[in-house]
């Protein structure tokens, strides 16, 4: 049997096809898991050429154009190991709209006094750079990736006995009793998920890896 | 009588400890008004025609560095 559902698989959903709902689901899911991350990548991406001031409505304006530059990507873009990870792909982006934005802020702004920080034109591409909470954002989001896909490939009531166990650290005798099921199933159903979960992880696209 | 099975514990305690976390934060913020606002910002954004104002990957990748 293949192995037919990864996170590629949610990318892969992000493609326009005939079927509306499910891509607009897959874009509502995949801004669920990536919003953040984005968001803090965007607001480091300035922090990093020195701009600390920027307000709320700046960086989701800059977030949103992120967002819209991956859709319109999707017609031509595959994540294929040689083209690297989809973290590095989404940094690149950030980086690429956050200069944008302060390009356009900068014509904006000629003739007017200017940040003497500004060197934004000297962009390093590289992804080496991010601190620790934007890797933690970004380890948050593959997180929920494998518990999404794990969502797809387990059925609602083993997902359920999961999340709550082990997301939500509830005791499995409390998550028995209100299901009104045998502490066993509560086992057998975590095992389960603990199995496809290690064999999601295994053949988790590299690109999403740390 | 049917058998059961030990959870596996295939992660350390310290990894669950940091998922939980990771979890409860990014459910924190999917719930946040801020998140759902945006939600559906980018809905409206996406119903949209492609936009030309913004360079294709493709593109990108042809502007040289400085």
């Amino acid at each position: 049997m293949s192995f037919p559902t990864t996170p590629r698989t949610l990318l892969g959903r992000l493609k326009k096809d005939s079927d509306d709902a499910l891509w607009q689901s897959s874009w509502d899911e995949f801004f669920d898991i990536y919003h953040q991350a984005v968001r803090v990548c965007v607001s480091h991406s300035f922090t990093h050429r020195g701009w600390h001031t920027l307000s709320d409505s700046d960086v989701e304006d800059v977030t949103m154009r992120v967002f819209q530059s991956f859709h319109e990507a999707q017609p031509t873009f595959e994540l294929e190991d040689a083209k690297g990870r989809l973290r590095q792909f989404i940094t690149t982006l950030c980086q690429r709209r956050v200069v944008d934005f302060m390009r356009s802020q900068r014509r904006h702004n000629e003739g007017r006094v200017w940040f003497d920080s500004d060197q934004y034109p000297d962009v390093p591409e590289e992804a080496s750079a991010l601190d620790e909470k934007v890797s933690e954002a970004f380890r948050a989001a593959r997180s929920a990736l494998l518990f999404s896909v794990l969502r797809e490939q387990v059925s609602p009531r083993i997902f359920m006995i999961f999340e709550s166990v082990k997301l939500h650290c509830r005791k499995p005798e409390d998550v028995a009793r209100e299901l009104g099921v045998t502490r066993g199933v509560v086992d057998n159903s975590i095992h389960k998920a603990m199995v496809k979960l290690r064999a999601i992880q295994t053949k988790l696209p590299l690109e999403d890896i740390e | 009588m049917k058998k059961t099975k030990e959870p596996l514990e295939d992660f350390p305690q310290a990894v669950w400890e940091c998922i939980r976390r990771d979890h409860e934060e990014l459910e924190a913020f999917q719930a946040s008004p801020l998140h759902l606002k945006a939600k559906s910002r980018l809905r409206e954004i996406l119903s949209r025609p492609l936009s030309k104002s913004i360079r294709s990957v493709d593109e990108e990748k042809k502007i040289p560095e400085r």
